[in-house]
């Protein structure tokens, strides 16, 4: 499909509670590898509340910003200190794209449980060749100086 | 030095085409046999080939055609050229077609007519070849000299078969390089390919999602990063499979040398001038044939993403005009600014 007018982007697993107050008609979803709980579980989540997913791989996050198609950015975070997040892997990625495009980053509790899936596979199928090393960490830090305080818990979605 | 079957994946055998077919990498090195043009173009169409070979898929199509005409006149085979650079020019959007199609058309057009036009145009054709062949070796050479004792690597997507080649030159070279290969959604290029063939190399490779790549740079794991390109600008933006560009910003974010392999062009003035393939939903919803999410999901995939120049810290180019390696610095110290 041909996307024309800007979505907020969902990156992470959210909480329930998040989709109480997200009402936009569209959104991407980043598909989130290797367990693909984008696609499967936030993807369905969505649907089931009126709000159409658009699926992206983890890699289009940034073109998507570039050509004005992502008006507000949604992460989520398992753990939060003082000065950084614990978030799902490639929540860092999102941040600093966003940074860069100025676009607002939200940060909201989540879920970022062990990541299921692996890196060889995809679909039930073997996609990479046999003993190859992989590095797949199932979460990273986003320190806080890139969330805007103000946005830290919001989260109604435009779009 | 051994090359990887990706360097060079098509070859001509008399009167067919072997284009190696990379979507069965890497459980299979399968070649399809294609016997005219337009099975050429069904190929680069389908992304049985990509990348290089395409280009070389351009090239070798007009020489099969070349041999099949035969004793047909230089007239009626620039005719049939015409057709099959059409063809081509309108298979895939950011692959510059139109650029190779129009070199051989103008290749044959110098030559204009006469008794040994065929011989002179297959010459020419092959001739060239041989020097791009020579010039990839020496770009990866030049990609190698930049590479030090030590340096870790991130590459995205597939530079068909020149990161293994670089890998063995840096072998060679006793310098120890370890590479992350991320696997390169939805296609997979480089779990299925680039992993594929630097493990056979004898390069360290780890394979990392692409949603890792900010993590891996946070935590220095890579000192540098090296990709490909599928096409550049005049201003030395180039496009390049989807992700790149965020790669890119990441690596300026976090101080780290962005390299880019490119083959310099001067008929699109800027990045913004490429066109963006948008390709099908399914190609990112399906997996082999099996749906990875609800029938209801949208996708939106595009193909490629276009990295302006100033995120580059050095272009490492093929020289068309010269047949020796050729390393162009864009910015003077070849270290990133922050």
């Amino acid at each position: 499909m041909h996307v024309h007018k800007p979505l907020p982007l969902v990156y992470g697993v959210p909480q329930k509670s998040f989709y109480k107050d997200f009402r936009p008609t569209m959104a991407f979803v980043a598909e989130l590898r290797p367990g693909l709980e984008g696609t499967r579980v936030v993807a369905k989540e969505l649907l089931r509340r009126h709000v159409q997913p658009v699926v992206i791989c983890d890699n289009m996050m940034a073109h998507c910003m570039e050509r004005g198609l992502v008006n507000d950015v949604h992460i989520f975070y398992g753990r939060l200190t003082k000065k950084k997040a614990v978030c799902r892997t490639g929540s860092l990625i999102a941040v600093l794209c966003a940074l860069k495009h100025q676009i607002p980053a939200h940060l909201h509790r989540g879920r970022t449980g062990r990541a299921k899936g692996s890196l060889l596979m995809l679909g039930g199928r073997k996609v990479a060749p046999r003993g190859i090393k992989t590095f797949a960490p199932p979460t990273e830090d986003v320190p806080l100086i890139y969330v805007d305080p103000a946005l830290r818990g919001s989260g109604r979605g435009r779009g | 030095m051994k090359e990887s079957v990706l360097f060079w994946p098509v070859r001509l055998e008399d009167k067919t085409l072997y284009i190696l077919d990379e979507t069965k990498i890497p459980e299979q090195i399968v070649y399809l046999k294609v016997r005219d043009y337009r099975q050429a173009v069904d190929a680069v169409v389908t992304m049985k080939t990509r990348a290089f070979g395409q280009f070389l898929t351009v090239v070798y199509a007009f020489i099969l055609e070349a041999r099949k005409a035969g004793r047909a006149s230089p007239e009626v085979l620039m005719l049939l050229f015409e057709k099959i650079a059409d063809a081509f020019n309108g298979s895939r959007p950011t692959f510059p077609f139109e650029e190779v199609t129009g070199m051989v058309l103008g290749m044959a057009r110098g030559i204009g007519g006469g008794p040994h036009f065929h011989a002179v145009l297959l010459r020419s054709l092959e001739g060239m070849l041989d020097g791009i062949r020579r010039q990839r070796y020496g770009r990866a050479e030049a990609a190698a000299r930049l590479l030090s004792n030590g340096e870790r690597v991130l590459t995205h997507c597939h530079v068909s078969g020149e990161m293994a080649l670089i890998g063995a030159i840096c072998r060679r070279q006793k310098k120890r390089v370890r590479f992350f290969a991320t696997e390169t959604r939805p296609y997979l290029q480089g779990a299925r390919l680039t992993a594929w063939e630097l493990k056979r190399a004898g390069c360290d490779v780890t394979l990392i999602p692409d949603n890792a790549v900010a993590k891996v740079m946070a935590d220095k794991k890579v000192s540098c990063v090296l990709v490909g390109s599928d096409r550049s600008a005049k201003n030395g933006d180039f496009a390049n499979k989807v992700g790149t560009y965020q790669i890119a910003l990441l690596a300026r974010h976090f101080n780290i040398p962005f390299y880019a392999l490119v083959q310099p062009s001067q008929r699109l003035a800027s990045g913004r001038d490429i066109p963006i393939e948008i390709r099908r939903d399914d190609e990112i919803l399906t997996f082999e044939g099996r749906r990875l999410g609800d029938k209801k999901l949208q996708a939106y995939y595009p193909g490629f993403d276009v990295v302006p120049s100033r995120l580059v810290t050095r272009h490492i180019a093929i020289d068309p005009t010269s047949r020796g390696p050729a390393c162009e610095d864009a910015e003077g110290d070849g270290r990133a600014r922050a």
